[in-house]
């Protein structure tokens, strides 16, 4: 049964059903596989019974423990096994015993197996966060983060550049307001003006730059967080099919048939998402840098998000002589793949967006337009002196 | 100082635009807390999601005002210094009364912006007729 293209559009009660389904069916598998694989036990304890008791003869008399005392020590810990996990007499176990077995290890024992498929059923839809990015595009402009110019002496580059600021809402008023109002006031000339027009006005893209870089750095994280997402839920259903299919194609003559069975995780689509992510992250170079500030906080963790892409594809062998050691290997790749999804949400979570608030917090003069004042040092310009009509 | 005031006057209108901007912008951010629930399994991821909207929405919200407040200063501006320079034009001093009134200029597109501060806190305005402050 191959993997289904269609689980990365599922919302969340079609994908949970549809996970939930394939579980059930490889518990239900394991329980008919074991079953027979008991069965197959049970006729090689008695076979052991007969050698030790040095008769083929089938009517032989059995001691009363059901020649448990003539075992040696493997087959004797084999029977306390079975007897200890899954409350089953090997050695008086018949196939006529098979199918109350089955339903015993169905019902009972191997409903963990469904339980450890549960947090897969909770994996929101990755498309649950294209609205927001869209609607920060929107705002803020599909570009990259931009970069922090300096001119020859050191200063910032907070020009109204439009191809810089201007491919979002907000960018585009900053460019053609605060542009006009340069252009407006070039025929007001006094002090006041001076400074109004070479020192408080620039700070009002410069600001603008800040936020959009801000805007643009919570679109880049949302564009890792869906791509985590996606990458998460194709692998979930990659292991559920694999191992379904690991499952049933086991077969007990030749269990050495189903020993390579790998499944990709992170496979093509999930890892190109993330990937797409990581480096929509990174567009600017350092990750995000405040214009006037100097530092690039994001770029340690940015370094680590790209360490997400390069753990993306990881072939697990699902394949084994029984279906317990088949089990255990659906498991093993399940939990690589809860501990990679929740190394993300931390990347995320508490590194990327951690970080962010903590830098729009520590720099709140880089990130508000300037707001006139009439104390001196606090605001470049301050208009309201009547004597400037004397200029 | 006729060109000084039409200009300062254009640049006030133009401020408080951005202003509009602003709070558009801000509203807009303000919708993508949205439904985290939904859209984050990590309730650590949502959490902090959400700090992050609240504190940049808060920078666009106070942006706009700093707009409003400069377009309004710059008016105000205007208002004082025609004002100090002609005590007796009784038409200046009711345009500055209109600019608090948010009384739109004929012949202007210069009506009050929604989201500008309300009458009292200095609405931006233009005088009724800019050349009545010729003498």
């Amino acid at each position: 049964m191959p993997a289904c293209p269609e689980h990365r559009h599922m919302d969340e009660v079609a994908f949970s059903a549809h996970v939930r389904a394939l579980a059930v069916a490889i518990r239900d598998r394991v329980a008919e596989r074991t079953a027979r694989t008991v069965l197959k036990d049970a006729e090689r304890a008695r076979e052991a019974v007969r050698i030790a008791m040095g008769t083929d003869d089938v009517t032989a008399r059995v001691p009363a423990d059901e020649g448990y005392s003539l075992l040696d020590e493997d087959w004797r810990a084999l029977v306390d096994a079975y007897r200890d996990d899954y409350r089953i007499d090997l050695l008086s176990f018949r196939s006529s015993d098979a199918a109350e077995a089955e339903a015993g290890l169905r019902d009972r024992h191997l409903g963990w197996i469904v339980a450890r498929f549960t947090r897969g059923r909770r994996l929101p839809q990755p498309g649950r966060t294209a609205p927001p990015i869209r609607s920060l595009e929107e705002i803020a402009g599909t570009g990259p983060l931009i970069e922090v110019r300096r001119s020859e002496g050191g200063e910032i580059d907070v020009g109204l550049a439009s191809e810089r600021l201007g491919d979002g809402m907000l960018g585009a008023a900053v460019v053609a307001d605060v542009g006009g109002v340069a252009a407006a006031t070039t025929g007001w000339e006094s002090e006041t003006s001076t400074r109004f027009r070479d020192e408080f006005l620039p700070r009002i893209p410069t600001a603008a730059g800040n936020q959009i870089n801000v805007l643009r750095a919570m679109r880049n994280l949302l564009g890792l967080h869906q791509g985590l997402l996606t990458r998460a839920r194709e692998d979930v259903d990659r292991i559920a099919h694999d191992g379904l299919e690991a499952i049933e194609s086991h077969d007990d003559c030749c269990p050495g048939g189903a020993d390579t069975f790998p499944t990709g995780l992170g496979l093509t689509t999930g890892v190109t998402a993330l990937a797409d992510g990581v480096a929509r992250l990174t567009g600017g170079g350092t990750g995000i840098t405040l214009l006037g500030d100097g530092g690039g906080p994001l770029e340690g963790h940015v370094d680590d998000a790209r360490r997400l892409t390069a753990a993306g594809v990881v072939g697990h062998e699902l394949g084994g002589p029984t279906p317990e050691v088949i089990v255990e290997k659906i498991m093993t790749a399940l939990d690589t793949t809860y501990r990679e999804l929740d190394r993300g949400y931390t990347e995320i979570g508490v590194n990327g967006l951690g970080a962010l608030a903590k830098l729009m917090a520590d720099n709140p003069d880089l990130l508000r337009a300037p707001r006139p004042s009439t104390e001196e040092g606090t605001s470049a310009a301050t208009p309201g002196e009547p004597s400037d009509a004397a200029a | 100082m006729e060109a000084d005031t039409t200009g300062i006057l254009t640049a006030s209108r133009l401020l408080s635009h951005l202003g509009g901007g602003y709070g558009d912008a801000a509203a807009r951010v303000e919708d993508l807390t949205g439904d985290t629930t939904r859209m984050f399994e990590s309730t650590a991821v949502g959490g902090a999601w959400a700090d992050v909207v609240h504190i940049i929405r808060d920078y666009l919200a106070d942006s706009r005002d700093s707009c409003h407040d400069t377009g309004n200063t710059l008016a105000h501006y205007v208002t004082s210094v025609h004002l100090a320079d002609d005590a007796g034009a009784d038409v200046l001093r009711h345009a500055g009364r209109q600019t608090d009134e948010e009384a739109p200029v004929p012949g202007t597109d210069a009506v009050a912006d929604e989201d500008a501060p309300a009458a009292g806190t200095g609405e931006t305005s233009e005088p009724d007729d800019p050349t009545a402050r010729e003498d």
